[in-house]
């Protein structure tokens, strides 16, 4: 295996500008650096670990730690640091619980009627909910991986889509009946969930993330028509797009969006995204081709056939021909297609990381 | 009303919960009672075929959640109406479902569509609500009479859950039978976890419980 020619960002930005770099950047492995906190990593398929999530997503050291050694261990082009499935729904009033071993979610809306958004909180970032550990979390990777190693690998900040963030705060059935019902006010609470995640996004970079992942998979194409995504999801997301880039640079915005949303790709790429990673259900040839000609794209593993459920061969099977059909030309980061499970095997994970140095060395046939 | 206009009041009806358009589906209700059409006939024949009218235009990608929603507004605004009405041996209860979304799991917009579509074709359904843990599944079975269990997952992460649900349900109760479904669900994946069944979506859930009531 050759040697990897240029450094982290060099090979991020070189896929942004939908050039070749020296081999397909790799997305970071998420939460499932858990496994890596304390003695989690012998704990794997056990009940009991040492390092619970609770205790890893309040401690922003052990939570730094694990992600250091998930870059030691993998040498992904990204580190990650998102404490919670929507950093921001708890400050805003929303319920959350902690699980012992899983992400936590959200099981009480904020809001119950769409022209409530006016009495929802606007979070402050530096005292409110689990954000100062993020950010906390943020400053470490920063200090560590940027100013002691001196390596430029890109640390990942973390905000959801504004659509989707709505979703969480009034409950995603209200939300869905209230774009038919309301959908001025509804156009309203959209707008101020964007101006929410923006200071967040502000609050991250100014910690140190080089770039922010907006996951947004209440905009799906299983979800919503391409018609309701135009008209209340995709202005949001321009703004925060646009509102990411200004603050940072044009490298700066993961934007992920679930479900076959093929019929929305015109409008996908209008975001202004840095790039945008499409879920493992859509056919990434067929993205590459197009959306992927202007816009760069990531993608798309199957998080639960291969990656969780299968076996390494599969892993590497699966990534080989994702890496095939959509990394000639470049423009293109290797990832899952939609999250993926912290249970996923070691084995499986480490196969995950390597293909993109296997297959992904340009050039590629 | 004669068969043809029975069967055009159903249509009707039917249209009336595509269209997500409650206050017709209110209007013809109050119709169907004053022109003493029986009340189950209208939610079987018009209400519930307009919802898999419905959830096969959702396969098609013409309808989507927010339409869906709209259509089982509006149907509920009729049964609300029609349910006083139902004669009591018109209630054949051909079998129960209990259903839930796993452990770990919130999203119940696609669960709730299952047990409304369940329940307007007969049958009885127990409903453990969303982030159900598999005791409760195993407590339900040992207490109710169940026939089938119904698991629903949206996040590829609660799938594992999924996994361990069915697993011990098999092992506990191997003559009840398990169907699993939601977003990253697929076929194989029901078959490589030991799922009696499979279904893609809504209206396939209906056709799949049917199927394994035999």
């Amino acid at each position: 295996m050759s040697k990897d020619e240029m450094s982290h960002a060099d090979r991020i930005k070189a896929a942004i500008d939908l050039k070749e770099p020296d081999r397909v950047p790799v997305f970071d492995s998420m939460n499932w650096s858990v496994n890596l906190a304390g003695n989690n990593i012998n704990c794997i398929g056990k009940k009991e670990k040492d390092v619970s999530f609770p205790k890893w997503i309040h401690n922003a050291d052990i939570f730094a730690d694990s992600q250091i050694k998930a870059f030691e261990m993998f040498d992904h082009d990204f580190v990650h640091s998102r404490m919670s499935s929507h950093i921001l729904a708890e400050p805003m009033g929303c319920k959350e619980v902690e699980p012992y071993w899983g992400v936590p979610a959200t099981t009480e809306p904020a809001i119950r009627k769409v022209e409530d958004w006016k009495n929802l909180k606007f979070p402050n970032m530096h005292t409110d909910g689990k954000i100062p550990i993020q950010l906390t979390a943020l400053r470490l990777l920063d200090k560590e991986l940027h100013e002691r190693r001196g390596e430029d690998v890109f640390i990942t900040g973390f905000v959801r889509g504004p659509f989707t963030l709505a979703g969480i705060v009034l409950g995603v059935d209200r939300l869905m009946l209230a774009m038919i019902d309301k959908p001025d006010e509804t156009k309203e609470l959209i707008d101020f969930c964007a101006d929410v995640t923006i200071e967040c996004i502000k609050a991250q970079i100014d910690a140190g993330a080089d770039h922010i992942y907006t996951p947004d998979p209440t905009a799906s194409g299983d979800l919503i028509s391409a018609k309701f995504f135009k008209e209340f999801a995709y202005p949001a997301a321009k703004k925060q797009s646009e509102a990411i880039c200004s603050y940072k640079d044009k490298y700066a915005h993961h934007y992920h969006i679930c479900g076959n949303t093929q019929d929305r790709w015109d409008m996908l790429e209008k975001i202004g995204a840095s790039y945008v990673s499409l879920d493992y259900v859509i056919d990434i040839k067929k993205a590459k081709e197009t959306i992927g000609q202007r816009q760069a794209i990531a993608g798309n593993l199957n998080p639960s056939d291969s990656l969780l459920f299968g076996t390494p061969d599969d892993v590497e099977k699966q990534g080989k021909e994702i890496i095939e059909a959509a990394a000639p030309g470049g423009g293109f980061i290797f990832w899952t297609g939609c999250d993926w499970a912290i249970n996923c095997p070691l084995e499986n994970v480490k196969r995950f990381f390597s293909l993109p140095k296997k297959y992904g060395t340009y050039p590629i046939n | 009303m004669d068969n043809e206009e029975l069967n055009e009041f159903y249509e009707k009806m039917a249209q009336a919960v595509v269209d997500g358009n409650e206050d017709e589906c209110i209007r013809l209700a109050n119709l169907g009672i004053e022109e003493q059409i029986d009340a189950y006939d209208i939610i079987i024949k018009g209400c519930a075929h307009g919802m898999t009218i419905v959830s096969d235009l959702y396969e098609k990608r013409e309808m989507f959640v927010p339409e869906i929603l709209l259509s089982a507004r509006a149907m509920s605004g009729a049964v609300d109406i029609l349910k006083p009405y139902i004669k009591t041996d018109d209630i054949k209860e051909t079998g129960c479902v209990c259903i839930g979304v796993v452990l770990g799991d919130i999203h119940d917009i696609g669960k709730n569509l299952v047990k409304l579509l369940l329940e307007t074709a007969g049958l009885r359904v127990i409903d453990l609500g969303r982030d159900v843990p598999t005791e409760d599944f195993i407590e339900t079975v040992e207490k109710e009479k169940v026939d089938i269990v119904a698991l629903s997952a949206l996040m590829t992460t609660s799938m594992m859950e999924m996994k361990e649900t069915v697993k011990e349900l098999n092992e506990k109760y191997p003559n009840v039978k398990t169907m699993v479904g939601g977003a990253p669900v697929s076929k194989e994946f029901a078959d490589k976890i030991g799922a009696d069944s499979y279904a893609d979506n809504a209206s396939e859930a209906i056709r799949v419980v049917q199927g394994l009531l035999g």
